[in-house]
């Protein structure tokens, strides 16, 4: 044996089970070639370094999913060259009757395999009484392990009967016969007679209703309180998104500021100091200052996901999002992209269907998130006059909703185009399974949001970087020559290209001053303020500070025209930022090409809408 | 009748799967829905009472009323 495939139905708790196996030695790969998430971890028993792969859950061996695919090959082997990787087959011992047909067909190809028994806790709670020995004769002799794979209980037992089992399987192979036969309604009804013999031998006792899930779900499915109740949890993921976030980001700034400080008084200035400063700590910075929102956010997710509602929601919304071509459950990513889109286009790992992943992971970035604010914040001080709409409304507060909307709306117009403009190879229907409620194991969810977290630095981290550092060169050289008034900036790299390029963005009324102060946007959104500023060589050092703001903002004032602004706004709803997003997609997809698709179709849409708002406002 | 017509709380045969689509009702039948299995009508989502909560076995099926009117019914009582 060098290898452990897990296979088993969805839901039966196969995830849980490799958490055990692997503790924190695992990593997330894609199998070559196409684009299916491959979990893989090792394991030592006796010395040995084995590997584990958590496959693709799969009800059948035959398959119609990519992801099932992956497995149904698996247990083929086509893709490991080796026949000696153990199967270990999760079977959820609530519901014995789905895992019996797969494990028929199993038996049936001559594949050998050893039960891993799960959630035998809840079926001895729920009256359930199994056979188990008869359960093993009945499957050819295979080892069957009851085990509780959400804390542990078990697994030792497992681990020893691994450590010595004999996998006697020949060859096995995938025939188009094969394949012919079992899709036969009479094959399905033969094969299901069988496991209704096997289950009288096996099952001493019926399982008893889950009456909790019942219960929770004539509350949280009910038609009124159900939509209110998801209504809150909604509101409520926004809520602890921001209020754990918070003390956090701002701990890591700090620490960074710190940093800086530190650097700037030990190191003398010049290109090192300016290189260690601002390139790679603020770089490094840049990076990690969005650890909290993930981790917090994936914290809530695995929550919601372990205790069975994030299916619910995909239920309740279902209706709703089927309209612009989106699951129901798109609505966590989207709605965590408003605090940022890092996290929410991660979380859209949530959706099965990988063309309703894609579409959401493109739109996620159109959602406002926290880094517009101070952007919005400023142009909006300069453009709107601070008076009050029907007595009561702040006018200020309205066109930040109006612009909070307008995002929201784009996304999910670009969504329903996408559905009808493009012919998506996977279905797109809802045909899901609810599973029961689970208390959910907080350590287990701990672990598993840190690993995320850990797995962002890992794969975005060194795309953020680079590009962060590409970012300071333009910014920083070449420098303006001794005595020289140009301002720094103005003679740099980025001055230059925003002067090549101020022809381009004319028809949108940027003059070079913006086009220059967008390049270290494309670092972070919050950061065209501070480079509004150098630009315009606004004193001050805070750029926080009432005075900071004012003086650019009577500066932008007189200098630009209603328009302009206004078109720079909108510029700001659609602008293809920022670099974390490009390095996050390019995790998230493994490749260039849907980061430079989602680059050119937001610079599209920016270009296009801050075109038509200057045209017709000027 | 098919799903799509079916009520809440009450318990049907499936009669067949009516869809032209192969792959689909192979879907169906690997996730239990399959001709001769008895199914209960659980609940209904809020808009317009689409999708749809079926019990097969001990599972919950969520089915979107669209893919419902493949899946052909008759009362069980």
């Amino acid at each position: 044996m060098s290898s452990i495939s897990l296979i088993g139905l969805p839901n039966s708790g196969k995830s849980s089970l490799f958490n055990w196996l692997t503790k924190t030695k695992q990593r997330v790969a894609n199998f070559p070639g196409i684009t299916v998430e491959k979990k893989v971890g090792t394991l030592t028993l006796d010395g040995k370094t084995l590997e584990v792969v958590d496959l693709p859950g799969i009800y059948t061996l035959d398959v119609s999913t990519l992801d099932e695919k992956v497995t149904r090959d698996y247990i083929f082997q086509k893709q490991v060259d080796k026949l000696d990787s153990t199967i270990v087959f999760v079977v959820d011992a609530t519901n014995l009757k789905r895992s019996l047909y797969l494990a028929k067909q199993l038996q049936e190809i001559g594949r050998d395999f050893i039960v891993a028994l799960n959630m035998y806790d809840i079926s001895n709670k729920r009256g359930q009484k199994l056979d188990i020995k008869n359960l093993s004769d009945h499957l050819g002799g295979a080892p069957v392990l009851p085990i509780v794979a959400t804390s542990g209980e078990g697994v030792d037992d497992l681990l020893k009967t691994l450590k010595v089992y004999k996998d006697k399987t020949k060859e096995v192979h995938y025939t188009s016969d094969y394949q012919k036969k079992i899709k036969q309604p009479n094959y399905i009804k033969e094969k299901l007679k069988e496991v209704e013999v096997i289950l009288k031998d096996v099952v001493k006792k019926e399982i008893s209703d889950d009456t909790l899930t019942e219960k929770l779900d004539s509350l949280l499915l009910h038609p009124v309180w159900g939509v209110f109740i998801l209504f809150i949890v909604l509101i409520g993921i926004f809520q602890l998104l921001f209020s754990w976030s918070d003390p956090f980001m701002d701990g890591i700034e700090s620490l960074f500021t710190l940093l800086s400080r530190l650097v700037t008084e030990v190191v003398p200035p010049g290109y090192i100091q300016s290189l260690l400063v601002d390139g790679i700590i603020t770089g490094v910075g840049g990076v990690l200052v969005f650890l909290p929102h993930i981790v917090f956010l994936f914290l809530i997710i695995y929550f919601l996901e372990d205790f069975g509602y994030l299916g619910r929601v995909a239920f309740l919304l279902d209706y709703l999002m089927r309209r612009f071509g989106l699951p129901g459950k798109a609505v966590v990513p989207l709605l965590s992209s408003h605090a940022c889109a890092i996290p929410g286009i991660m979380s859209a790992r949530i959706i099965d269907n990988p063309f309703q992943r894609m579409v959401t992971m493109m739109i996620s970035p159109l959602m406002t998130c926290s880094a517009r604010l101070p952007v919005y914040t400023l142009l909006i001080g300069v453009i709107v006059p601070n008076t009050n709409v029907f007595g009561f409304l702040g006018l200020p507060g309205l066109v930040l909703f109006g612009l909070y909307m307008f995002g929201i709306v784009s996304g999910f117009g670009i969504s329903f185009i996408a559905k009808k403009a493009i012919v998506s190879t996977s279905p797109s229907y809802l045909l899901m399974e609810l599973p029961p409620y689970r208390l959910p194991k907080l350590g287990a969810i701990v672990k598993r949001s840190l690993n995320k977290g850990w797995l962002f630095i890992k794969k975005a981290g060194t795309v953020i970087l680079v590009l962060s550092m590409l970012i300071w060169t333009l910014v920083t050289f070449p420098a303006p020559p001794e005595g020289s008034q140009t301002n720094d900036i103005e003679y740099s790299y980025a001055g230059r290209i925003g002067k090549t390029v101020e022809p381009v963005f004319k028809p949108l009324g940027f003059d070079w001053k913006i086009t220059t102060a967008l390049i270290p946007s494309f670092g972070a959104r919050e950061l065209l303020v501070s480079s509004l500023g150098t630009v315009y060589a606004v004193g001050g050092e805070d750029v926080e500070s009432e005075g900071f703001i004012s003086d650019l903002s009577s500066i932008l004032n007189a200098r630009y025209s209603l328009a302009t602004l206004m078109s720079l706004l909108i510029w700001f709803v659609f602008a293809p930022q920022c670099i974390a997003t490009f390095g996050v997609l390019k995790k998230e997809t493994s490749g260039y090409k849907m980061p430079l698709l989602f680059g050119a179709y937001t610079l599209a849409l920016a270009y296009g809408f801050s075109f038509l708002t200057y045209q017709i406002l000027s | 009748m098919n799903l799509s017509e079916a009520s809440k709380n009450n318990w049907y045969f499936i009669e067949k799967l009516s869809s032209q689509d192969e792959q689909f009702n192979t879907r169906l039948m690997s996730l239990g829905l399959i001709p001769g299995e008895k199914i209960l009508v659980k609940r209904f989502a809020p808009f317009f009472k689409d999708p749809i909560l079926v019990q097969v076995d001990n599972i919950q099926l969520a089915v979107s009323k669209g893919e419902a009117g493949f899946i052909e019914i008759s009362n069980a009582g």
